[in-house]
């Protein structure tokens, strides 16, 4: 289906981000919403604001104390050593300062300065696509045991070669139509947008005219594809860091949500709920499953409701709203939610949602620096609207 | 500490804070202690609040829900959830009361209380009553979208909506073929909604979501009978009794008309197709009463012309319309007709023949008073549906009088295409189906 790289709503992205961080991992659909939604815009908000910066030769700050206005000056300039030398130098900058708060921006930027510089003439000097594809490999560095977690996987080296290889290609055929924008673009364009200043008119520009031209490249299916490569690794991390512990034999997949849907049905009209013999049965597998791993321990969790209606003869009832009562129903459905979560987590940890395994599938810094809702304001007001007519 | 426009802003709740909150993840003692306040003391946090309890079990159920709902028209559909669409969600205000009735729309509790339990469409319907509930009760705005359904919309809203739209036509579709109109009063169905236009709307909802919009549109006016484009543009619309175009039992004994946008004093002339004058009259006030001499005077079974000219601008006609009062026989019959069908059982079906006898017979004023009252007592679902399509018949029947052979208003005629238009985008409005006439 034909789709446009334009903000996803901030409740879907809250929402998939903090599912992340339970333990769940992405459909491919949900990878998508994501790769359009929010990655693919990040790319264009990113690489657009790196290019403005460029061409207006900005004072702020790129890594370090190299400012945009130097950093244009070496890359534009017409020493080659110099050029070279300040690759080189913002990447140490890099590693220092900015490397490993948000690995993402630094890798757009490197993509960004990829067509700019020529491939560097030292046998020891990185390139950007080498320094990049370091970053990306070094992203998901953790102490997590599993093997699979600490690396990547080799389909999403391979993507990421891809993905590198297409985005770079779309950029410098781009730079023509940049120098074109950036050039004769803005006069045209300034009585239209009213009394907006230079700076932010050309930055509206360059991000619409980067918007279409990655979509009419196909960059959305790219980014999508190596989202969905950064998902799977997820899945087999999240696997192998559970190797080992299966879900309890017998216990049907969706047992759990079953019998939360008749908890929450019953609390929604006020009325008490019974637990069946087979509920019983099915409760003492699962609880025997969570005793045997240590699970509760692991994840501070106590049970002592659920524990003692396990043990009662059926039928054991939760009484709605009665306090009076031996087993609350508001207190039995608090314990459900934990229940299910050690079920889903096992022996993931519980600061799982701070991990760059799962803030690596979203491409952006751990969840605790980040709000979807103003970051989607910032994009529909940087131009990239829902319906994505860049 | 938390900004005070976050707290204060009544247009957007900080979705996010609070989710950090729930998730354990704000950092800052004083950021916490205020949240737990408003969580204490807010009507409005605590709905947000309540909407997240248990959050990952709802999202794997609204996961779960969604996956069902996008094949749930595929297999037979319980008429329980035909009656739930219908009522657009409404008829959980009785299943969700403190003490709510032993039946209700025909089933007992038991079976309701089943259908929820394994039924992933009325399991989100019931959490879609349980929002609004709590939006109620925190004194919130309906668009004040819950933290719960803000994150996890998004999981099952397209198809429940799809779901609850294609139900509530097929339940419009058997209703209107059970009322059997034309068996009744025979001539053309006032409803105009048969099986051809019902597939092509099925066919158009079940399209995805971005193509949607516009085969609903393609549908309804490529095969939607009702669907009148407007020649022109409607200038200020000035709404009259009897309207523009009707026939009568009796003769009328007022004429009124709107003044919002024009003053009198106002001339009023009444005429017969000789263009004798059977009433001159000048008034301040936005309506004439007719004497019962002038009522005697108007001949019975033909056109009678009146028009409102304002003093002010005596060379432009405000507003003209025609009656016709029928001979006193058929006006008898149908009288007492009308008077037969009004002491039949109370509901839609009988309100519709109503409206189709009259409708039937050129009475579109007293049709369109009808209608328009029923329209204020049906406000959801197939019966609100059919009556608001029955009021876009009468007014167009009213334009085609006006703008066809008979050529007797122009303005008038636009008027009415636009108030046929109105209703048959509220119709749609009554099944969930968004649809608006382009201008």
């Amino acid at each position: 289906m034909d789709r446009n790289i334009a903000p996803a709503p901030a409740g879907l992205l809250t929402d998939l981000r903090d599912a992340l961080g339970t333990g769940k991992v992405l459909s491919l659909t949900k990878c998508e919403d994501v790769a359009w939604g929010f990655v693919a815009c990040n790319v264009v908000l990113e690489l657009a604001e790196l290019f403005a910066s460029l061409a207006e030769r900005s004072d702020q700050l790129v890594a370090g104390d190299i400012t945009y206005g130097r950093l244009y000056d070496s890359l534009f300039g017409e020493d080659d050593r110099a050029r070279h030398d300040m690759v080189e130098v913002l990447a140490a900058e890099e590693a220092t300062s900015i490397r490993g708060s948000h690995p993402w921006s630094c890798i757009h930027r490197w993509l960004a300065l990829d067509p700019i510089v020529s491939r560097p003439q030292a046998p020891d000097a990185k390139s950007p696509p080498q320094i990049a594809k370091e970053i990306f490999l070094e992203a998901l560095a953790c102490d997590l045991s599993a093997e699979m977690c600490r690396g990547r996987s080799k389909s999403a080296v391979e993507q990421f070669d891809r993905w590198w290889e297409k985005a770079a290609a779309v950029l410098r055929d781009f730079g023509d139509e940049l120098r074109r924008l950036l050039q004769d673009g803005v006069a045209g364009l300034a009585p239209r947008l009213g009394d907006l200043s230079p700076v932010t008119v050309r930055r509206f520009f360059v991000q619409e005219a980067l918007s279409k031209w990655l979509k009419e490249n196909q960059m959305g299916q790219t980014i999508t594809a190596l989202t969905v490569k950064k998902n799977d690794q997820l899945q087999f991390c999240i696997s192998g860091q559970n190797a080992g512990l299966e879900r309890p034999k017998d216990v049907p997949g969706g047992w759990t949500i079953d019998v939360y849907d008749k908890l929450e049905s019953a609390e929604s009209r006020g009325e008490n709920f019974e637990f069946k013999a087979e509920h019983l049965q099915m409760l003492l597998k699962v609880l025997a499953w969570i005793e045997k791993h240590g699970l509760a321990e692991l994840h501070g969790v106590r049970l002592p409701n659920l524990k003692r209606i396990a043990e009662e003869s059926p039928p054991v009832t939760a009484f709605f709203n009665d306090p009076e009562k031996q087993f609350s129903l508001a207190a039995v459905m608090y314990e459900w939610d934990e229940m299910a979560m050690m079920l889903r987590m096992r022996r993931l940890p519980r600061d799982w949602a701070d991990y760059p395994q799962v803030s690596d599938v979203f491409a952006h810094p751990p969840m605790r620096d980040f709000g979807f809702a103003a970051w989607r304001k910032k994009a529909i007001a940087a131009g990239l609207d829902r319906n994505g007519q860049a | 500490m938390i900004p005070e426009e976050t707290l204060t802003d009544r247009d957007e709740f900080p979705y996010e804070l609070l989710l950090a909150f729930y998730r354990g993840r704000l950092r800052d003692p004083a950021e916490r202690a205020e949240v737990e306040q408003l969580l204490a003391e807010s009507p409005r946090w605590q709905a947000h609040w309540k909407s997240v309890q248990h959050l990952d079990l709802k999202r794997e159920s609204a996961q779960r829900d969604g996956e069902l709902l996008n094949s749930f028209l595929d297999g037979p559909v319980p008429q329980m959830c035909e009656i739930i669409a219908e009522s657009g969600g409404q008829i959980f205000d009785q299943l969700l009361s403190d003490r709510p009735p032993e039946q209700v729309a025909g089933f007992d509790l038991e079976a309701w209380r089943e259908l929820d339990a394994t039924n992933a469409y009325a399991r989100c319907m019931r959490r879609r009553a349980d929002s609004d509930r709590l939006r109620r009760r925190a004194g919130l705005s309906p668009d004040e979208e819950l933290l719960g359904d803000w994150l996890l919309a998004h999981y099952y809203r397209p198809a429940l909506e799809h779901v609850t739209q294609s139900l509530a036509l097929r339940r419009a579709l058997r209703r209107s073929e059970e009322i059997g109109l034309e068996e009744e009063a025979p001539g053309p169905d006032i409803l105009a909604f048969d099986r051809r236009l019902f597939d092509r709307l099925e066919q158009a909802l079940a399209q995805p979501a971005a193509q949607r919009q516009d085969a609903i549109r393609d549908a309804v006016y490529l095969s939607d009978p009702l669907c009148a484009v407007a020649a022109g543009e409607a200038e200020t619309i000035i709404r009259a009794r009897p309207v523009w175009f009707t026939s009568l039992l009796a003769p009328p004994a007022e004429i009124t008309w709107s003044d919002e946008h024009s003053r009198g004093p106002w001339r009023v002339r009444v005429l017969d197709v000789k263009a004798t004058v059977l009433l001159q009259a000048a008034t301040n006030e936005p309506h004439v009463k007719i004497s019962d001499d002038v009522q005697a005077s108007i001949p019975r079974d033909e056109d009678v012309r009146w028009e409102v000219r304002s003093e002010s601008s005596p060379d432009r006609v405000h507003v003209c319309g025609v009656f016709r009062v029928l001979d006193e026989e058929r006006a008898r019959r149908l009288t007492t007709r009308l008077r037969e069908l009004a002491s039949a059982t109370p509901g839609v079906a009988r309100d519709l023949m109503i409206a189709q006898v009259q409708h039937q017979s050129g009475l579109y004023d007293a049709a369109a008073e009808h209608l328009e009252r029923l329209c204020h007592e049906h406000r959801a679902g197939g019966g609100a549906f059919l009556v608001r399509r029955a009021l876009a018949s009468t007014y167009l029947a009213v334009r085609r009088e006006l703008t066809g052979p008979r050529n007797l208003g122009h303005r008038e005629g636009l008027w009415a295409t636009k108030f046929a238009n109105e209703a048959l985008e509220s119709a749609y409005k009554m099944l969930g189906i968004k649809f608006e006439f382009e201008e």
